[in-house]
């Protein structure tokens, strides 16, 4: 049971974390979008992958020199819009800080990339729900033996290998029709 | 646990980088002369790379949530006055 309650904590923990910095942090990218001329889509997008990549990092317990959420992800933010829209470099300007920040070089997967990961998510949502949990979320063993209902954690560390492997088999199987996936 | 199932967990304890300097060296000995081994830890290599990118849709979709939920919240509505105020709208 507590692992239970710990798990929904975790869930509910992200959700509050998202919602902070929406409240904090939306606004000042959203104001640098409308400043470009952007549209509040553009702005939605751009925040919500600045988000993410600000979360993975924070995770990795990586980002000691930021003192505040705001001022990475705006960064990245920039770096984004760049991204998008090429021609746009003479209009932004960034500080030492901002110059040093990059977008995850596997961020923007290829195409081919993005149609096995659809094809496994119809195939195998429930282990790659587990493994996420896993690796991503941190969930500890006996958390995932409770929200799997597995009989022991042993069992759920072999059902993490077995999910591993048929993943890994699928992913096998698609060599060819994916084959850029593996340049 | 069964030897293909002992074999994933090597590979990701060398992915991971959960061995030592000595266990690297070995296994990438065995990596150069064992060509299905090389295949499987290549595959297994693109597995967490997949993962990685399944956890950030999932992190999409639950920021999606968020952002509709901010917007129609009346208990937010300074924070859709200042955003709507940029764009003159909520598209």
């Amino acid at each position: 049971m507590q692992s239970q309650a710990h798990l929904i904590q975790t869930e509910t923990h992200i959700d509050t974390r998202m919602e902070e910095l929406y409240l904090t942090s939306f606004p000042i990218v959203a104001r640098f979008v409308s400043k470009l001329n952007g549209t509040m889509e553009d702005a939605k997008d751009i925040f919500q992958d600045a988000l993410i990549i600000y979360l993975e990092r924070s995770h990795r317990h990586d980002l000691l020199d930021v003192d505040f959420p705001q001022k990475y992800i705006l960064g990245i933010a920039k770096h984004l819009w760049m991204r998008k829209f090429k021609d746009s470099r003479r209009y932004i300007r960034f500080d030492n800080f901002e110059s040093s920040l990059i977008i995850p070089l596997d961020f923007y997967p290829a195409v081919k990339t993005e149609k096995l990961l659809a094809f496994l998510q119809t195939t195998g949502e429930k282990c790659l729900d587990l493994l996420r949990d896993f690796y991503y979320q941190q969930c500890t063993m006996k958390q995932i033996v409770v929200k799997y209902n597995y009989g022991s954690e042993r069992s759920a560390t072999v059902q993490k290998f077995k999910c591993l492997e048929k993943i890994r088999e699928t992913v096998k199987l698609k060599y060819h029709t994916y084959e850029d996936f593996f340049e | 646990m069964r030897t293909s199932l002992n074999e994933i967990q090597l590979i990701e304890r060398h992915i991971l980088a959960q061995v030592s300097a000595e266990e690297s060296h070995s296994f990438s000995l065995r990596l150069a002369c064992d060509k299905v081994l090389r295949l499987n830890f290549i595959m297994q290599q693109r597995v967490y790379l997949l993962l990685r990118q399944y956890h950030r849709r999932r992190l999409k979709e639950q920021a999606e949530v968020v952002h509709r939920r901010l917007l129609k919240d009346p208990a937010h509505q300074r924070f859709q006055k200042s955003i709507s105020n940029l764009f003159n709208t909520f598209q």
